[in-house]
């Protein structure tokens, strides 16, 4: 008997983040033309972010000497447990607490990011991200604080003082989708802002914007504030889903994923990424149900995801190079138009 | 003795990443895609090799070697131009278009290469997951001959390929009229067509001479490093990247020297921070990464690869 | 004349280079505010890289530009060309650069500077920027309806004729409200009516804002028309300046354009 409620909460949960991500991508790499292959190094960034304050910052408030026992040893682990279900205000607290530093933080970390790749074209934008995103799991491995290669567990789940698995997934997801809404709701308005006409001006010919006055770097680095602060808050959230985190989960493969869910789903629109994220996720969430094929092929099913989901991305790429879902221009402007051209004749 | 290893390693680094940069500007002058999937030529030929050398019974000479890699990379990568870049080309899409769908491929190679290598390590009942050293059986020969027993066997290999690949590559591309088609074609496409150069033709052996010297890389690898896992091109490709974009991803002898710099700065920079402080082998990545962040804000590569007329230093003056 | 002429804009003995070869050597031009000047010359003369200096697209290798911001001059050269345009200088381009994936009404909309639902706050809130908006969308009917080409506003640059996409880019610059327009060759392509009617715009422009043109054209015929004074650039040199009239008989141009 498998657990539909379980597969539900699970899924929709790793929907929830992925899609963060791929809205967020859609609208710097897609809308905005800043060619972002190194998102997993915000998201990563976002992650340890997470797993550092909902740990240490727990333990030294609860006046547990950290150097002694530190979050990565079975001693903190243990004590993290008994503090994240004894002292519900104080674990939600840390948790709100993490997501604002790590949105902030994170967002800065893209923002001088930008200075240097700014000026160059997109081949070398997109190649000194995906540097970064390696430089960064590097720096994870060789730091002792954060567990080094075997990184950290026991990271407390804010609601797991409710006591039933199910009720403290339940509101996780909520928070969770809560957040998606407002990382959708902010790019829905900028697309259909003028500030969304600039930026698909920018991605057309960043030259041509510049010379009518855009200033395309500061524009570039505001929007890339933004999302990479939002990828942040997702790597929060998945660290603490998952209650770990360690070098091995902050892989290129990721930025490659949410590439590809926004590729199935159209570039050019949020809702695209969404949709995507959804068909992808539930992909990867239903390949671990059939584990048991494990028996019958040779090899590991794990290495079929990836080759499975290159190849929908290149055949669609190649037959739908816009995407399955295209964009369209801003509702408002064209009824607004469309009165004033019965006006005018 | 540690200063003598770094030194030996720049070495042998220098020829890899040359054998693997100069490919890279050279497919990008000639066919303005930007390939991410560039590292996986590497693997391949490298990966080939360890196959054959297992399915031969440990017996294998650097010339089987070398022709095998180098006919497997070239294959590998004439396919992906004639599957997916071709076809892309004829939708006329944006330059980022190809470089996602560079990344697709990138990712379809390497898992399948996860998947032949699970399946011949059932078959082989050795580890292909992660493969030791090869030693070629000829070479051992010569180095007898030439009482060169002293040197590390991959100075010999590495030499000996990259001397033959470069002296191969100058006679082509200067001497025969075949290689001055290809020159042309990097330069000006439309204008050697008008010339009556069989372009398309000419395109698909750009591509295959592009994967087939990438590949010979991997050959030297698999002689040199103890361990080659199927994600070793994802270990090359920011060194790789690094020497290519310093070259502007137009000057083919800028992007040699790079290379040569790249290897030094970094293996004896390693041997340095590893002797004083201890540091990990892994923070090579972080060291080359500096080194781009540093090319970035001096010199910014524009040309080749677009840019904005941008100043971040202004002079204004009132009068 | 009787008023004393206020000069808007100066280049003084402005050189460039790319590479060793001499593109633009010692240019020195000045502009009256208020007037109509074309640039002539034959093609490699350098005309277009003068406009990409004055627009901060190329950094002169010598000389400088002044340009007269409300009553002082300051130099306008090593400015980036987005500063350039918010010192209300605007330009178009020789091969038109419509921004692909907008329509063409919306391409008339991104050029006003500073608009209110450009900053990401701003953007989120719709009603700061909505009111702005509707007067902007106006405006562009506005000029779109006086060159009867209403029916293109929802088409999108690669459905449009050629003839039309110049027109636009053209039209795209006149959105902004500058000071002094550079306009590449903005009749190029357009059919004699539409050129006449382009040219009877940018007189009523001039007459009603008393704004500064500087056009680059080939079609001598027509632009003499307009112009009050032109600059005959030849090989990176100034060869002549003078009246329309004066210049059109001037020996020298006549052996650059026809040869010998």
């Amino acid at each position: 008997m498998i657990d539909i409620t379980g597969f539900l909460i699970n899924w929709l949960e790793y929907f929830a983040i992925y899609a963060i991500l791929a809205v967020t991508l859609s609208l710097e790499s897609g809308i905005s033309g800043i060619t972002n292959f190194g998102k997993v190094a915000f998201f990563g960034l976002g992650a340890y972010l997470g797993a550092i304050i909902n740990t240490y910052l727990l333990l030294a408030i609860s006046g547990v000497d950290v150097v002694k026992a530190p979050p990565y040893t079975a001693e903190g682990v243990i004590a993290l447990i008994e503090i994240s279900t004894l002292n519900p205000a104080l674990v939600l607290g840390v948790f709100t607490l993490s997501i604002l530093v790590s949105f902030i933080v994170t967002g800065v970390f893209g923002y001088l990011l930008t200075y240097p790749i700014i000026r160059v074209g997109s081949g070398f934008v997109g190649f000194t991200l995906l540097c970064v995103g390696e430089v960064l799991r590097g720096i994870y491995v060789n730091m002792e604080f954060v567990g080094g290669t075997n990184g950290m567990l026991g990271i407390p789940q804010p609601f797991i003082w409710l006591g039933i698995p199910m009720l403290s997934g339940l509101c996780y997801l909520l928070l969770s989708v809560t957040i998606l809404a407002l990382t959708y709701i902010v790019t829905d308005r900028i697309l259909g802002s003028p500030l969304g006409r600039t930026l698909r001006s920018i991605r057309d010919d960043d030259i041509a914007a510049l010379c009518l006055g855009k200033d395309v770097p500061k524009i570039k680095s505001k929007i890339f504030f933004l999302t990479s602060g939002f990828s942040g808050v997702a790597g929060t959230l998945y660290a603490c889903y998952v209650s770990s985190v360690n070098p091995q989960m902050f892989v290129t493969l990721v930025t490659f994923n949410v590439w590809a869910m926004i590729i199935i789903g159209g570039s050019e629109s949020p809702i695209g990424a969404i949709i995507g994220a959804l068909i992808l996720t539930l992909i990867e969430r239903i390949l671990p149900l059939i584990a048991s094929l494990n028996e019958y092929l040779p090899f590991t099913p794990d290495y079929l995801r990836p080759v499975f989901i290159g190849l929908i991305m290149t055949i669609v790429l190649i037959k739908y190079p816009r995407g399955l879902i295209s964009m369209k221009p801003p509702k408002f402007i064209k009824s607004a138009v469309e009165e004033l051209i019965r006006e005018a004749s | 003795m540690e200063i003598y290893r770094a030194i030996l390693c720049s070495y042998v680094f220098s020829w890899i990443y040359i054998l693997s940069s100069l490919p890279l500007t050279l497919s990008y002058r000639t066919t303005k895609v930007f390939n991410f999937a560039h590292p996986i030529f590497i693997t391949y030929g490298a990966y080939v090799v360890i196959i054959v050398n297992e399915v031969l019974g440990r017996e294998i000479p650097l010339a089987v070697a070398v022709f095998l890699a180098f006919v497997v990379g070239g294959l590998v990568s004439l396919i992906s131009h004639l599957l997916v870049f071709k076809p892309l080309s004829y939708q006329r899409v944006s330059s980022n278009v190809y470089m996602v769908t560079s990344m697709g491929l990138w990712f379809i190679y390497q898992y399948v290469l996860y998947i032949v290598c699970q399946l011949l390590t059932r078959r082989y009942d050795v580890n292909f997951l992660s493969y030791s050293t090869i030693e070629y059986k000829d070479v051992r020969f010569l180095q007898d001959v030439l009482g060169l027993n002293s040197m590390p066997q991959y100075t010999i290999t590495a030499t000996l390929i990259g001397v033959s690949v470069g002296v191969a590559l100058y006679i082509l591309f200067n001497k025969t009229v075949l290689g001055l088609s290809l020159r042309g074609i990097a330069d000006n496409a439309s204008l050697v067509a008008i010339c009556g150069v069989p372009i398309n033709r000419l395109v698909n052996l750009t591509w295959f001479l592009v994967g087939g010297i990438t590949a010979l890389s991997g050959v030297i690898w698999v002689n040199f490093s103890g361990s080659t896992t199927p994600d070793l091109g994802l270990n090359i490709v920011v060194d790789n990247f690094a020497a290519a974009f310093i070259g502007g991803l137009y000057s083919l002898p800028i992007t040699a020297v790079a290379s040569i710099v790249l290897a030094l700065i970094e293996n004896m920079l390693l041997a340095v921070l590893n002797y004083y402080f201890g540091v990990q082998p892994t923070v090579r990545i972080a060291i080359v990464f500096g080194i781009v962040l540093a090319i970035l804000v001096a010199r910014p590569p524009m040309g080749a690869g677009g840019g904005l007329p941008y100043r971040f230093i202004k002079r204004v003056s009132r009068k | 004349m009787s008023k004393e002429v206020r000069h808007i804009l100066a280049t003084r003995n402005v050189s460039k280079y790319f590479e060793g070869v001499k593109v633009l050597e010692k240019v020195s031009i000045t502009i009256p505010e208020g007037g109509i000047i074309g640039l002539i010359g034959p093609n490699g003369s350098g005309k277009t890289t003068l406009f990409n200096i004055i627009t901060g697209f190329h950094v002169p290798s010598e000389g400088e530009v002044l340009y007269r911001a409300s009553n002082e001059f300051i130099r306008i050269d090593g400015l980036n060309p987005h500063e350039i345009y918010r010192l209300r200088i605007v330009r178009t381009f020789q091969l038109p650069r419509l921004f692909h994936s907008l329509t063409v009404i919306e391409n008339l909309l991104v050029t006003p500077v500073g608009q209110r639902g450009e900053s990401i706050l701003n953007a989120v809130r719709w009603r700061t920027w909505l009111e702005e908006e509707k007067n902007l969308v106006k405006k562009a009917l506005g000029i779109l309806a006086m060159f009867n080409k209403l029916e293109i506003a929802f088409k999108y640059p690669a459905q449009l004729s050629v003839a039309d996409i110049k027109l636009v880019e053209t039209l795209r610059g006149l959105m902004a409200n500058a000071r002094l327009y550079l306009l590449d060759e903005p009749l190029a392509g357009l059919d004699f009516a539409t050129a006449r009617r382009l040219l009877n715009f940018i007189k009523e422009i001039r007459n009603s804002y008393n704004v500064t043109f500087i056009i680059i054209e080939h079609r001598i015929d027509l632009l003499m028309e307009t112009v009050d004074y032109v600059y005959v650039l030849h090989n990176g040199r100034l060869l002549a300046s003078g009246k329309p009239d004066e210049v059109i008989q001037n020996p020298d141009v006549v052996k650059a354009y026809v040869g010998e």
